[in-house]
C-alpha cells in the first residue's frame, strides 16, 4: 500500500513538473493567437481621429505597452503574471483584471460543477440501465433521449425553462446569481434553471458514453466469472462493472467541467450570470487584447489541471492502472 | 453694431435667456436645497427600484464609456450642466443660466451654489473646467463625447461659480451639447478612480459594479434637486440595476416581480403584452433615433448618383415598418419625427418605386451591379433591415453581399471606407446640429468615416443654422439642408427607432422622458418611489 502511494505521490509530483513547460507552450499560444485577431485595440478604445493622430497613438501605444515589439511585449507580460501574479488591467473597464476574473469565477465554479453533477445524476443511471437492459423499451426510451437531448440548442432550452419554470408554473425565479454564501435556499433556487439547462445537455452526451462503456464491461470474463460465483446480480453491475466502466464517464466529465468554465457564455448572458464566459466574449468584441490573454490562460490552465486531476482519480477507480 | 448696441443686445439676450431658465425652473416645480439645511425626505416616498436594462456600461469612467441614460442603470449617478424635462427640451441643471455673445462663439454659464459631488465637493468653475479638459483629451474621450464639445476651444473661470467657453466657431447647441449624456462631471480628484469608483453629481451614489450582472446605486442625501413642496430629492433609496441582453429573459423577470422596470419591450411582444398585462402594468412608448442607409461616397457604384437613386427608390418603407419593426413606430424619411420640434414639414424624400428603380439601372446600364453592405452584427433591428434592403435591393437588379460585422471590424471597415452601402443608426439629438452637422458636415469626423460625402452649399447651410439661436430661422436651413440631402442620398432614412418601456403599478410618480432617458429634470427615476 505504501508502494502504491508513493507511486502516485510520484506520479502526480512528476505531472506538476510537467506542466511548467506545458504552461508555458500555453502562454506562447495564447499571447499569438490573442494579437493575430482582426482589428486593432486602439481602434477599438479611442475615436477615428484620435487613432489616426500619431501623437494620440504614439501615447497610447507607450501607455498600453504596445509600442514594444511582440516578443518584448510577451516577456513583460509573463514576467507580471509570474513574479506578481499581475494581469494587468483591461483596456476596457480599466480595472484590475485579476480582480474582475477571480470574483467571477466562483459563480462559475459553482455552476460547472452543478452542472456536472446534475449532468451525472442523470446520465450514470440512465446509461447503466440502458446497458443492463440493452435492446428493450427502457434502452430505446433512454437513448432516444440522449439523442434529443444533444439534439437542442442550449439556448433555446434555456428559455423554454424559464418560460415554463418561471412564468407558467412559477417556481422558480427567471435569472440572477445568487451567492450561497449569502443565502444557501435562495442561491439553488436560482441554480436551478442554468444548471439543468446546461446539465441536461451534458447528461445526453454522458448517457450515450456510459451506455456504450457498460455494454463493453458487461461482455468482459470477469463478469461471468462474478456471476458464476453466485454474487447477486446487483452487486455485479454496481459493485464492479459500473467502477470500470465509469472511466471514459470521468474523462468526459473533467473535460466537460473544463470546458464550462469558459463555454457557458450562451447560459450566462440569458441567465444574467456573472461568470467568466460572459466576459471573456465582451473582450473578444471588445478587443481588449489584456482580458483576453489573461482569462483564456486561466481557464487553459484550469483545463490542464482538470486532466491531471481526472488521471489521479482514473487510479482510486481501479488501482491496476499504472500511472506514469 | 456699435459697442453700446452690442451691450443692450447682450443684456437682452441675457435676460431673455436667464428669466426663461428661471421660468423654466419654477415651471418644473423644484429648486436648490440649501446645503446649510439638513436634507429633508418625503415622509412616505421611498423603496428600492429594480430595474432592468438592455444594455451595461463597458466601464464606469464615463469619460471614456458613454453612460447611455437610457439604457445603463450608471447614468443615474450624473446629471450635467443643463439638463432636459419630460418633453426633451433643454433646461438648467447644475448651470442656473447661460448666455452667449451676439456670435455665439462665447458661452458663460453660471453655476448653482451649494451643488455637490457625491464625494462633498462643490461644483464650481474649476471643476468644470477640468471635466472638459479631461473629456477633450484624445487619448480619454470617447468618439461620441468629442463630436458634442469639439466647438469648444478654451474654458475660462471667471469666477468661483462662472465659467466661459470659448468657441473655434458658432454653436447654437452648445446647451444641448452640455447635457449629462455625454457631458457628466465627475469630481476632478477622482478622475484617477473613476473606473473604479465614479463619484458624480447625479441623484444617486455608486456603491459596486459587476458587468452584466449588477449596478448597485443608493441614494445621494445632498442632491441638490427639491421637489414642490420642498423635499428632497429622489424618494428612492437605492436602485439596483439589473442588466439582461435577452427580450424575453426581461420581460420574464418583469412578469415575476424579479424587476420592477424594464427599458425596452422587443417590439414583436409589445402589443400582446399591452393586450394581456396591460392591467398590472404601465408602459410608455418613447422615440429612440432613427435607422438609415448610407451610401458610400468614397468608392463603389454608389458615386454614381443614378444608382443611389435607383437604391432609394427600390426601398419600400412599409415593408420594413412591418418586418423589421413589428408596426411598432413610424416610417421617417427625416431624422425626427411628426411632432417634434425639429420634424421639417417640407421634406421632399423619394418614393418607392421600382419600376423607376428599374429604368434607372437599365440606363446607366448597371443591371447585376455588385453592392458590398455592412450591417452592425449585434443589432437585431440592423440585420434584419440589412436583410430586408438587401432583398429590395436584388429586386431590381443590383448584387448584393451583405456583411454583418461586430463593433471593432465595423468601425475599422467604415474608416476604411472598404463598403458600398451601410445600414446606419442615431440615437435622439438634443439640438438638430447633432446630426446635421455631425453626420453630413463635410468636415465632420463622422461624416468622412460614413459616406464621405461634401456639398458647399449643404456646409453653408449648417453652419449658417449653428449660428442663430431662432428656432423657425433653424429649421428653414435645416429644411434647405434636407432636400439636398434627399438629392444627393448621402443617407436614406427608413424608419423611426422607438422603444417600450414598462413598469410594475407598484411603481409610483415615475414617467420616462418622451426620448428615452430614465433621468430628468424633475421626473423620471428623480420622482419615482416603490409603493408597499
Amino acid at each position: 500500500m505504501e508502494g502504491k502511494d508513493s507511486d502516485v505521490l510520484k506520479y502526480t509530483f512528476y505531472r506538476v513538473l510537467q506542466l511548467i513547460p506545458v504552461w508555458i507552450l500555453l502562454s506562447m499560444v495564447v499571447f499569438a493567437i490573442v494579437h493575430a485577431l482582426p482589428g486593432d485595440a486602439i481602434d477599438a478604445l479611442v475615436p477615428p481621429d484620435a487613432a489616426s493622430n500619431p501623437a494620440t497613438r504614439a501615447a497610447l501605444e507607450k501607455e498600453l505597452g504596445l509600442d514594444k515589439p511582440i516578443y518584448i511585449q510577451y516577456l513583460k507580460w509573463l514576467e507580471r503574471i509570474v513574479l506578481h501574479g499581475d494581469f494587468g488591467k483591461s483596456i476596457t473597464t480599466r480595472r484590475t483584471i485579476s480582480v474582475e476574473i477571480f470574483k467571477r469565477l466562483p459563480a462559475t465554479i459553482y455552476l460547472a460543477v452543478t452542472a456536472v453533477l446534475v449532468s451525472l445524476v442523470i446520465a450514470i443511471p440512465l446509461g447503466t440501465i440502458a446497458a443492463v437492459k440493452r435492446r428493450t423499451p427502457v434502452d430505446y426510451t433512454a437513448t432516444a433521449t440522449a439523442l434529443l437531448g444533444v439534439s437542442v440548442p442550449e439556448f433555446w432550452l434555456a428559455i423554454m425553462c424559464i418560460l415554463f419554470f418561471s412564468l407558467y408554473l412559477g417556481w422558480l425565479p427567471a435569472s440572477e446569481y445568487r451567492s450561497p454564501f449569502d443565502h444557501f435556499g435562495l442561491s439553488l433556487m436560482h441554480l436551478v434553471l442554468p444548471a439543468g439547462s446546461l446539465g441536461v445537455r451534458l447528461a445526453a452526451i454522458t448517457t450515450r458514453l456510459t451506455r456504450s462503456s457498460m455494454l463493453d464491461e458487461v461482455r468482459k470474463e470477469y463478469v461471468d466469472t462474478a456471476r458464476s460465483l453466485g454474487l447477486p446480480e446487483r452487486r455485479v453491475i454496481y459493485k464492479y462493472t459500473l467502477r470500470n466502466a465509469l472511466i471514459p464517464t470521468v474523462t468526459v466529465a473533467g473535460l466537460q467541467f473544463a470546458r464550462l468554465l469558459g463555454g457557458t457564455v450562451v447560459v450566462e448572458s440569458i441567465f444574467s450570470w456573472p461568470g467568466v464566459g460572459l466576459v471573456l466574449y465582451e473582450a473578444i468584441l471588445g478587443r481588449d487584447y489584456p482580458m483576453i490573454q489573461a482569462a483564456i490562460l486561466i481557464l487553459a490552465t484550469a483545463f490542464v489541471l482538470m486532466n491531471l486531476l481526472v488521471d489521479l482519480i482514473y487510479r482510486w477507480l481501479n488501482p491496476r492502472i499504472r500511472l506514469g | 453694431m456699435d459697442r453700446r448696441q452690442q451691450t443692450t443686445a447682450l443684456s437682452r439676450r441675457t435676460f431673455l435667456t436667464t428669466t426663461s431658465a428661471a421660468l423654466v425652473g419654477a415651471a418644473l416645480g423644484g429648486g436648490l436645497a440649501p446645503s446649510s439645511e439638513a436634507a429633508r425626505r418625503h415622509p412616505q416616498r421611498g423603496g428600492t427600484l429594480l430595474l432592468g436594462t438592455r444594455l451595461d456600461v463597458a466601464g464606469l469612467d464615463s469619460h471614456r464609456n458613454n453612460q447611455y441614460h437610457v439604457s445603463h442603470p450608471a447614468a443615474a449617478l450624473y446629471t450635467g450642466l443643463t439638463d432636459i424635462d419630460q418633453q426633451g427640451n433643454i433646461v438648467p441643471g447644475i448651470a442656473e443660466s447661460w448666455e452667449p455673445n451676439q456670435e455665439l462663439t462665447s458661452w458663460v454659464f453660471r453655476l448653482r451654489q451649494g451643488v455637490l459631488f457625491h464625494n462633498g465637493r462643490e461644483v464650481d468653475a474649476e471643476a468644470v473646467k477640468l471635466n472638459i479638459l479631461r473629456i477633450k483629451d484624445p487619448a480619454i474621450g470617447t468618439e461620441f463625447h468629442h463630436g458634442a464639445l469639439h466647438s469648444i476651444n478654451v474654458v475660462d473661470i471667471l469666477d468661483k461659480y462662472t465659467v466661459r467657453f470659448n468657441l473655434s466657431e458658432p454653436d447654437a447647441s452648445l446647451p444641448a451639447n452640455l447635457l449629462h449624456y455625454p457631458t457628466n462631471l465627475l469630481a476632478p480628484e477622482a478622475f484617477d478612480t473613476a473606473s473604479e469608483h465614479p463619484i458624480g453629481t447625479g441623484p444617486f451614489k455608486f456603491v459596486s459594479w459587476t458587468r452584466w450582472h449588477e449596478t448597485r446605486l443608493v441614494r445621494f442625501e445632498n442632491y441638490w434637486e427639491t421637489d414642490a413642496e420642498g423635499n428632497n430629492l429622489p424618494y428612492l433609496d437605492q436602485i439596483i440595476g439589473k442588466p439582461k441582453k435577452e427580450d424575453s429573459v426581461r420581460l420574464a423577470a418583469l412578469r415575476t416581480g424579479q424587476i420592477n422596470l424594464i427599458d425596452h419591450i422587443a417590439p414583436i411582444d409589445v402589443e400582446r403584452f399591452k393586450k394581456s398585462y396591460g392591467a398590472q402594468f404601465t408602459t410608455w412608448d418613447l422615440h429612440l433615433g432613427g435607422v438609415f442607409v448610407v451610401f458610400n461616397f468614397r468608392q463603389g457604384p454608389f458615386q454614381d448618383q443614378r444608382l443611389r437613386t435607383a437604391a432609394a427608390h427600390a426601398i419600400d418603407r412599409n415593408a420594413i415598418h412591418h418586418s423589421a419593426f413589428y408596426g411598432r413606430g413610424e416610417m421617417l424619411d427625416q431624422p425626427y419625427p411628426r411632432g417634434n420640434l425639429w420634424y421639417l414639414e417640407e421634406s421632399r424624400s423619394l418614393a418607392y418605386d421600382p419600376d423607376k428603380a428599374k429604368a434607372l439601372l437599365k440606363a446607366a446600364h448597371a443591371v447585376g451591379t455588385v453592392i458590398d453592405m455592412i450591417c452592425f452584427a449585434n443589432l437585431a433591428y440592423n440585420r434584419e433591415c440589412a436583410q430586408i434592403v438587401q432583398e429590395m435591393w436584388n429586386r431590381v437588379g443590383f448584387k448584393v453581399t451583405l456583411r454583418p460585422l461586430d463593433d471593432v471590424p465595423l468601425r475599422e471597415t467604415l474608416k476604411k471606407g472598404d463598403f458600398h452601402g451601410h445600414i446606419g443608426g442615431n440615437s435622439y439629438r438634443f439640438d438638430p446640429d447633432g446630426f446635421f452637422e455631425r453626420n453630413l458636415h463635410s468636415k465632420s469626423d463622422y461624416t468622412q468615416s460614413l459616406s464621405g460625402w461634401h456639398n458647399e452649399r449643404y456646409d453653408r447651410l449648417v453652419e449658417e443654422a449653428k449660428r442663430i439661436l431662432d428656432p423657425a430661422r433653424r429649421k428653414e436651413l435645416y429644411t434647405e439642408a434636407w432636400n439636398i440631402v434627399n438629392v444627393e442620398l448621402p443617407h436614406f432614412h427608413l424608419h423611426e427607432l422607438t422603444m417600450t418601456s414598462a413598469a410594475a403599478r407598484e411603481v409610483k410618480g415615475y414617467q420616462p422622458c418622451v426620448v428615452g432617458p430614465f433621468t430628468y429634470r424633475g421626473g423620471g427615476i428623480r420622482t419615482a418611489s416603490i409603493e408597499t
